[in-house]
């Protein structure tokens, strides 16, 4: 407020030549003001030259009186700045004349006044004007371009007068304007128009104009009234510029709308025709109940071969306030769009329901879920624009006063406005408080006001191909998109993006913190300490655009903290900058945040990723566009996978855990199956008891007799069953073995299975953890104009072993090679490491491949063999008690002791072939192997070769082993027949023999012949049962067992026998395989 | 004659009520940490009365004190009366002084390089009659009027008689540049 600048004037006032005289003048400012004004009415201008000369004025004073009326009564005259004028006022009468920078301009008004005096200039004017229906004349003229029209008419005639004209004679150099009124009874051209057309009274201008741009010649009716519309200031002219051009325009109101006036201005030329009509009111019209509408203007303009619509409108619903417009061009085969532009004020669903009906609506509070509204701008400043709720908007000082403010709080260009461009109205509230909306119509965009004085952008958009104009809106080509969207009232989308050749590119964006478990948005959260923003211009549009709430931190610009993610973007002519702040997480695991910026040549950026809190990555880099381009800034990249390592190795610990739990339970259960066998290798106590059995039938066969070689045989026949029983359990112990060492097996592929998939787990892990990680790393490059470094710090593990390592490579290393300079330090570090990789932890245990004792086929053929050897006892037994009852008539001796000694033995070869079936739950085993089978072929068990070298013939001796049961358990049904069999030949023959006692058939001795006939039977039998040709196993052949053929060849000693030649025939035979005796 | 003054170390603030011209005015200064502030504007606002010649001669003869020799101012005043009382020359004594407005402001707060020096002085003199009879018949001054400022303060301006083309016109404030064409 302080004045710099010295200004002094000198005022007088008093009277020249008796006329009331003032006079000022002084340097005001930088220049030069003098200004006069005298006052001629009040003297004659006889007695002005009496004053001078009284001789003089005595004799011209006839003269002087005559003239008297054609003086002025005022002049005035000033210089300023260049500008002198002189103005000059007689009666209504004005003549003002300019001199400007070379350009010299003037304008008459010379009114008709019936009051005027006798001999006047205003008499002799109205007394022609009369003749023509003249009431008033304006003449202007100008040479040079210094002064206009509208400049020279509110000089001279003020704002008192009303001149008004066409705006297309704005920059004329001649003008003429005659006004007329004609009425019916007073003229007779009124008495024409009445009779033409029946016109009572007219009022007329015209007006002609001529300047660079051609000739314009207009008639201008102030009004026009009927019964449905009334017209105003209706011109009707024509316009001679390149071509003719006819003009029409006028205010029109219509009786249905009266508070609409309607401006309409249309041409038609050679080129084409144009119409615009534009409404432009105080206050909005009511077209029905909360409808109204406000400012209008329709423009159709057809050219050669295309046309052209435009329009805009305001359209008012209760407290809502819509702005719309549009306008194409027909072009043939092909509409485009020139522009198109909508806006609305703070609207959501409750809110338009309650404005249409006026009234709550009580289901329309259901609907709030969504909300359109515009920017707040300045926000984070805090600031306001203070207007009175009494002041009217509308009034020139007001508008002027909320222009000030507006721009102050903008700053920017690309927003700031003039008074001339803005246009203020006041929106009544009925759910919010009262707002005002500000238009920009130098670009058609839209602002309100809120009652608190808070300054938002209405949320609007707009789109322009051209640049036009379209009533007093002007339109440049660009694009500008603006809005804020609330969803639930929880989170707010604000967005603003705009283009134009002005103002460059601006983008903005900003997304409130959203957190939906899955997604959430948020603000970076990087460095809360730096304040970005102190980087950006305090005109930079940021901190215009940006919403948050403001930290004061002193005098310097404050902290500003974004409450949600930021984007902006401005790229301009003479400004460009940057800055992005916003975190985005997926899963809670997976999050990217990054605060970037540049601004003020000033590059900042700075990103963090984050897996899960695993592993987390870094990247800073600030520095000045200066610095950066004189390569001083500092780069910093950091990798921490601490977090990574933590949880791999919990989750080792938690396999490791497993894997021992695994092992217990399999280490128990291969222990019950070790036990299980060891009850199985139980049985070869039983073999001892059958060796027993077999030596006490030795010793039998060595007390036998000569005559008891039934005893031989008998015993023999024993001991070959005590061998098959023998067999039985030899098989059924292979058998349990086979099915335990199955089960073992697989009780330990179970384990291997589920160990193996852990295992192979941990390794992969291991792998990770112990060959190669890398648990930090941290790069940082420095550089200057004079040094750049580079330095590295990492920390990371290698063949089980931890390393840590920092290197700072100078300008020289960087120079040279920085990789190899990087490369070998870390190389000699491993090296003494790399060296023992051999002996390091990767050794591997080759398991050893176990071949089974017997086999199942062996066993098979072994109790096939001891079922024959059975069977042609048990027939050898039978046949020698027939032939021997038969020959003697009675049985042997103690033959129903060896009988049922041999039927015992049967019982114990019955007991080993169950002993196999018994040993073992096959029942469980089949599932067992079954799933063992299963997961072999399954790839994922990843079972390995070792164990399906083990398992593969085991299963299949296992296989073989339930085989070899069942023909167990068929053998064992077969000796129950044998031995049913046997007590029932022995039942027989003790029968028989009861008969041939009773029948008294047996002799009293049994004769040689008999005896000889017995023997050689018997023999011959053996012979048959135990052919001395064939071979069946390890089992005993009694028909190659010397102590019994010899016991028959002593009794045919003894008793002088002969032998039969079948039994010669049987000895003579040659065996084929070698045999070993066993009695 | 009022006089305040606090006692402080730093700050110290002084305020006098003279008349001048038959206008009250009233000068301030105020001195902190931050620089002086001094003031001299009339206490009333509305219209200022008129003084004559001799109520000046006699203010300043107040001012400066009984030791100060005004003989000769006097001795050319009374000179000039005797001239009056011949028949077409002027009344002195019929000159009156009207202050329109004195006011001086320093501001030595706002640091350095930014002091604030503003002024204005505007005085009324009417001299009706003091154009001799002889060239009253050709020009008569009723009023002079003398205004010296540099400030642009609207409280201030206002109450001088500063004009323009438009004062004399009586028309609204001069177009903008913008309508010169």
């Amino acid at each position: 407020m302080g004045g710099r600048e010295v200004s002094v004037q000198l005022q007088v006032e008093g009277s020249v030549l008796a006329m009331p005289a003032k006079l000022a003048m002084g340097y005001v400012g930088n220049g030069l003001v003098v200004c006069g004004k005298v006052n001629t009415s009040s003297v004659r201008p006889e007695e002005v030259i009496s004053r001078i000369n009284k001789n003089a004025g005595a004799k011209l004073s006839d003269c002087l009186k005559e003239m008297a009326g054609l003086l002025p009564e005022e002049l005035a005259f000033s210089y300023e700045n260049g500008q002198s004028m002189l103005w000059l006022k007689n009666g209504s009468n004005r003549l003002g004349i300019v001199w400007i920078n070379n350009t010299f301009a003037c304008l008459m008004s010379i009114k008709a006044d019936k009051t005027a005096e006798r001999g006047t200039l205003s008499y002799y004017i109205t007394k022609a004007a009369g003749v023509f229906g003249i009431q008033q004349i304006y003449l202007y003229a100008r040479r040079g371009r210094g002064a206009s029209l509208p400049f020279l008419t509110n000089a001279v005639l003020g704002e008192s007068e009303e001149f008004r004209y066409p705006a297309v004679l704005n920059d004329c150099d001649v003008l003429f304007c005659g006004k007329f009124s004609y009425d019916k009874d007073k003229d007779i051209i009124g008495k024409f128009f009445y009779t033409a057309f029946g016109i009572r009274q007219m009022q007329l201008s015209l007006l002609m104009g001529m300047g660079s741009q051609g000739f314009a010649g207009y008639a201008m009716l102030p009004v026009i009234s009927g019964s449905a519309m009334s017209a105003e200031e209706l011109y009707f002219g024509v316009e001679c510029k390149a071509g003719v051009t006819m003009r029409l325009a006028g205010a029109f109101r219509f009786s249905l709308v009266p508070d609409l006036l309607f401006k309409v201005e249309a041409a038609v030329g050679t080129q084409g025709f144009m119409l615009e009509a534009f409404a432009k009111m105080k206050k909005p019209a009511t077209i029905y109940k909360n409808f109204r509408i406000g400012d209008t203007t329709l423009a159709i303009g057809v050219g050669m071969g295309s046309m052209s619509f435009r329009m805009f409108s305001n359209l008012y619903i209760g407290e809502i306030k819509a702005f719309g417009a549009i306008g194409v061009a027909v072009l043939p085969g092909a509409v485009n769009l020139d522009f198109i532009s909508a806006a609305i004020t703070d609207i959501t669903l409750p809110k338009l329901i309650k404005n249409i009906f006026g009234t709550h609506v009580t289901f329309a509070d259901s609907l709030d879920f969504i909300a359109l509204s515009g920017i707040p701008l300045a926000a984070a400043a805090g600031k306001t624009i203070k207007i009175s709720g009494t002041d009217d908007v509308k009034n020139t000082q007001v508008v002027q006063n909320v222009v000030n403010q507006f721009n102050a709080l903008v700053k920017s260009d690309a927003f700031t406005v003039s008074r001339e461009n803005v246009s203020l109205e006041r929106i009544p509230h009925i759910t919010e408080e009262e707002s005002i909306v500000l238009t920009d119509k130098s670009r058609m965009r839209h602002y309100y006001i809120s009652s608190q004085g808070r300054l938002n952008l209405q949320a609007q958009f707009y789109y322009s191909m051209v640049d036009t104009r379209l009533g007093d809106y002007t339109m440049k080509r660009g694009v500008f998109l603006c809005g804020s969207i609330t969803l639930f009232k929880r989170f707010t989308v604000r967005t603003l993006f705009s283009i134009s050749e002005s103002d460059g590119v601006i983008a903005y964006a900003s997304i409130d913190r959203i957190d939906l478990g899955i997604l959430s948005i948020g603000p970076s959260g990087l460095s809360p300490q730096d304040n970005p923003l102190q980087y950006f211009p305090p005109d930079s549009l940021l901190w215009l655009l940006m919403e948050n709430a403001p930290v004061s931190s002193g005098k310097q610009s404050a902290v500003i903290r974004p409450t949600g993610a930021v984007f902006f973007l401005r790229a301009g002519k003479r400004d460009c900058s940057f800055y992005i702040d916003c975190k985005i997480a997926l899963f809670r695991f997976f999050e990217v945040a990054a605060k970037v910026y540049y601004a003020g040549k000033t590059i900042s950026v700075e990103t963090r990723l984050s897996l899960g809190g695993l592993i987390n990555a870094s990247f800073c880099l600030k520095a000045s566009y200066a610095d950066f381009s004189a390569m001083n800034f500092r780069v910093e990249l950091v990798i921490d996978c601490t977090g990574l390592e933590k949880q791999l190795k919990k989750a080792q610990a938690g396999i490791e855990e497993a894997i021992r739990r695994l092992r217990e339970k399999v280490n128990k259960a291969q222990g019950q199956l070790t036990q299980a066998q060891r009850h199985v290798n139980e049985l070869h106590s039983q073999i001892r008891t059958l060796d027993n059995k077999i030596q006490d039938c030795k010793r039998a066969i060595d007390r036998a007799r000569w005559w008891q070689f039934h005893i031989f045989i008998g015993k023999g026949l024993e001991i070959a069953a005590y061998e098959v029983a023998k067999a039985g359990v030899y098989v059924a112990i292979g058998v349990a073995n086979a099915a335990l060492e199955v089960a073992k097996l697989a009780v330990k592929l179970g384990g291997l299975v589920g160990e193996g998939v852990l295992r192979l787990i941990n390794g992969a892990i291991s792998a990770t953890l112990n060959l190669f990680f890398v648990k930090y790393i941290r790069l940082a490059a420095a550089a200057s104009a004079k040094e750049q470094s580079f330095e590295a710090e990492i920390e990371f593990v290698a063949l089980g072993k931890t390393f840590h390592f920092t290197k700072k490579i100078e300008s020289a290393g960087l120079k040279s090679n920085p990789a190899n300079a990087l490369d070998d330090s870390i190389s000699q570090k491993l090296q003494p490491e790399l060296n023992n990789i051999e002996n390091g932890s990767f050794k591997s245990n080759r398991r050893r491949y176990k071949k089974m004792q017997c086999s199942m086929r062996d066993y098979r053929k072994m109790l096939g063999q001891g079922m024959q050897q059975l069977h042609s006892g048990s027939s050898l037994l039978q046949g020698m008690s027939e032939v021997y009852l038969n020959n003697c008539g009675e049985l042997p001796l103690e033959y129903e002791r060896y009988n049922q000694a041999y039927a015992d033995a049967l019982g114990e070869v019955e007991a080993a072939l169950d002993l196999a079936e018994n040993s073992v739950n096959f029942a469980s085993m089949n599932e067992a192997v079954g799933m063992i089978k299963t997961a072999m072929d399954d790839p994922e068990k990843n079972i390995k070769d070792e164990s399906r070298q083990a398992l593969e013939p085991a299963i299949k001796e296992y296989e073989a082993a339930m085989g070899l049961v069942k023909k167990m358990s068929g053998d064992a049904r077969d000796i129950r027949k044998q031995k049913a069999d046997m007590a029932e030949h022995l039942e027989r023959m003790k029968r028989t023999e009861s008969e041939y006692l009773a029948a008294q058939a047996r002799p009293a001795t049994v004769s040689d012949e008999a005896v000889e006939k017995t023997l050689n039977a018997t023999e011959e039998l053996l012979y048959t049962s135990f052919p001395p040709t064939k071979s069946r196993g390890a089992y005993i052949n009694l028909s190659r067992e010397s102590k019994i053929i010899r016991s028959f060849d002593e009794m045919r000693e003894k008793m002088n026998l002969s032998q039969s030649d079948a039994v010669r025939r049987n000895r003579n035979k040659k065996a084929p395989q070698k045999y070993t005796e066993k009695l | 004659m009022a006089e305040t003054t606090q006692a402080a170390s730093l700050n110290a603030a002084l305020a006098v009520d003279f008349t001048l011209f038959k206008s009250k005015i009233t000068a301030m200064l105020s001195k902190d940490e931050k620089g002086i502030r001094f003031l001299v504007i009339p206490v009333n606002q509305g219209d200022a009365p008129v003084v004559t010649l001799q109520e000046l001669i006699d203010d300043i003869k107040k001012m400066a004190g009984r030791d100060t020799d005004t003989k000769a101012l006097e001795d050319a005043l009374n000179s000039a009366a005797k001239d009056a009382k011949d028949p077409g020359a002027s009344d002195i004594s019929k000159i009156t002084f009207q202050l329109k407005m004195l006011y001086f402001y320093v501001d030595t707060t706002q640091g350095e390089g930014k002091k604030i020096i503003e002024y204005a002085f505007n005085v009324n003199i009417i001299t009706t009659g003091l154009i001799p009879e002889a060239l009253s018949s050709i020009i008569t001054v009723d009023h002079l009027g003398v205004a010296v400022w540099n400030t642009t303060r609207e409280i201030i301006l206002n109450k001088m008689s500063i004009v323009n083309m438009d004062t004399y016109l009586g028309i609204a404030a001069a177009a903008d540049d913008s309508d010169k064409g």
